[in-house]
Parts: C-alpha cells; sequence; structure tokens
C-alpha cells in the first residue's frame, strides 16, 4: 500500500539542509565533489537525495 | 483539492502500488512505496529510503543472501504530468545497488529525460579495469582512473531497461535472495512496460510502424492532413 504525502516547499527544503548539516558540507561542496567523482559512502546517496528533493522543489 | 491535483495523486497512487507490487513479489521484506508530491512533480521511492540522523541509510529494498543483507536496491523515480495533461512523465529513475559494506554503489542503472551530452537511458559501473584507465588516460578524458566515471548506454527513452530487468539481474545473475513466484511479477511487470514503450515508439514513427503493419496485412490510412514527421528524439537520442 502506497504512501502519499505532501510536504511544503519549506519542508522540502528544511529537509534538504538537514542532509547538508549531516554531512557537515554546503550545497556547492558536495557538488564539486560529486563533479569531481570524489563522493565516498553515505555521500553518494545523500547527494542522490539532495538530487531528488531539487527536483520537488523544480530546481 | 482542485481535479489536476486529484489526478495526479490518482496517477502517482497507481504508479507506485505497481512498482511496490514488483518489488513485494519478487525481494524478500521489500517495503511499501512512499510518494511526496509537491505541486506538479513527484518523488517515488520506498517507505523508509532515507539517510537517518547519523546519516546512515535506511530502508531501501535489502538484497540478501541466504537471510543476510549483504546490499540494497536503490529506487527512485521523479515525475510530473506531461504537457497533454493525461499521462504520467517519468523525468528520471535511479535504481542503484549499493553495497552494506562501504556503503557506496556498486552499479547504477539511470535513467534522464532531460539529458543532453549524456545517454538518456545509462550504467555506471562502479570497478577497476586498469587496461581501461590506460586507454581513457591516453584519450585524455577526464576522471581516466574511475569507471564509474563512465555512461554506458542502454537504449535511449524507449528501449531502456525498467526496474523489472534489474530485479532479475539481481536473482538469476547475482543469486540474491527471492520470494516465490517472482518470475510470473517480473514477466507481468515487462510486458506491462514493453506495450507502453512500444505505443510510444508507434507514436513517434508512425509511419514507420504503419508500413510494418500493412506488411502483416492490417489496412492502414494515414492522417488526412498528412503523416507525421518520424521523431527526432526516438530516431537520434542515445
Amino acid at each position: 500500500m502506497t504512501t502519499i504525502d505532501h510536504p511544503t516547499r519549506a519542508e522540502v527544503s528544511a529537509q534538504r539542509d538537514a542532509l547538508l548539516a549531516r554531512l557537515g558540507m554546503t550545497f556547492d561542496e558536495l557538488a564539486r565533489m560529486a563533479a569531481a567523482g570524489e563522493l565516498v559512502g553515505e555521500e553518494w546517496v545523500a547527494w542522490a537525495e539532495i538530487e531528488e528533493l531539487g527536483y520537488l522543489l523544480g530546481e | 483539492m482542485s481535479e489536476p491535483e486529484a489526478w495526479l495523486e490518482a496517477e502517482a497512487r497507481t504508479f507506485a502500488d505497481k512498482i511496490g507490487d514488483l518489488l513485494d513479489r519478487t525481494l524478500p521484506d521489500a517495503p511499501n512505496m512512499r510518494v511526496s508530491v509537491l505541486g506538479s512533480k513527484l518523488w517515488i521511492r520506498p517507505d523508509g529510503q532515507s539517510l537517518d540522523e547519523t546519516g546512515r541509510e535506511r530502508g531501501g529494498i535489502p538484497l540478501q543472501v541466504k537471510g543476510a543483507p549483504l546490499a540494497w536496491l536503490r529506487v527512485t523515480y521523479s515525475c510530473r504530468r506531461d504537457v497533454t495533461g493525461k499521462h504520467l512523465a517519468v523525468d528520471g529513475s535511479k535504481f542503484w545497488i549499493v553495497s552494506t559494506k562501504d556503503r557506496s554503489p556498486l552499479i547504477r542503472f539511470e535513467y534522464e529525460y532531460a539529458a543532453r551530452t549524456t545517454p538518456h537511458s545509462h550504467i555506471h559501473v562502479h570497478a577497476e579495469r586498469g587496461t581501461l584507465s590506460h586507454l581513457l588516460t591516453r584519450t585524455q578524458r577526464a576522471r581516466a582512473h574511475d569507471m564509474s566515471a563512465l555512461h554506458l548506454p542502454t537504449g535511449g527513452s524507449r528501449f531502456r531497461p525498467d526496474l523489472e530487468d534489474v530485479v532479475q539481474f539481481l536473482i538469476t545473475e547475482c543469486g540474491v535472495d527471492k520470494v516465490k513466484g517472482w518470475k510470473a511479477a517480473v514477466d507481468e511487470r515487462r510486458a506491462e512496460f514493453r506495450v507502453i514503450q512500444a505505443r510510444s515508439v508507434a507514436r513517434a514513427m508512425a509511419r514507420e510502424a504503419a508500413d510494418e503493419l500493412r506488411g502483416l496485412g492490417y489496412t492502414v490510412h494515414p492522417p488526412e492532413d498528412g503523416e507525421p514527421e518520424l521523431g527526432r528524439k526516438a530516431r537520434f537520442a542515445w
């Protein structure tokens, strides 16, 4: 059974900020590491999730 | 809730239920699906597939060998209402096989509708091959040492692999634990996906489809206002 939720823009943004805070990085720092192929461990999944949240936000 | 919003939510639920059904009938302990809706955009993934407060992945679909979770399958779809407002369009999908050892991907099957320079549908393999790195160094490719930086093309938008192909790969090639009767679920989902894709190809290449049908004995008449151009993306996009 699928669950459907309707987060607000503010909630999605906050989710993204929380992910970055856990990694201790800014968006630009993580994006640079992704482009350079320097992601390791959990950073891979975090970056994917940040991109997916960005899609929801229309960015 | 407005009519378009209700339509989008209903379509999302139907789509996600089908994905959830496939996973539930093929891989042990697969969680249900979750859809987040913001405006006209949808984010579909297994419920609980997220990083926890310590930054560790929880959720995804566990990939087990004799009951021991050795990896997980990370699944996401990014969708929206298409321009006609009648269909759900998949803007992207990611099916990642992620190791529980180092918590990084082993293989990534990805689809990106809006890709410009890379293949719309592609695979990243996280592996090492010294002689490939040597070749790429000689061609002065960026990140020559990193095989996962390559986008291995897989047939463009219409002929791309879908989730059921990855599930079958995991079971038959990698030998992960499976649910009894898994093949029937894979067959059902694949047949449905390929009908959808075949119809899309027929729309994009109507003249070719008509010729083929005439060859089979069907009577097919072109539209009165002329035959549509063959779709550029269907013909040329990789």
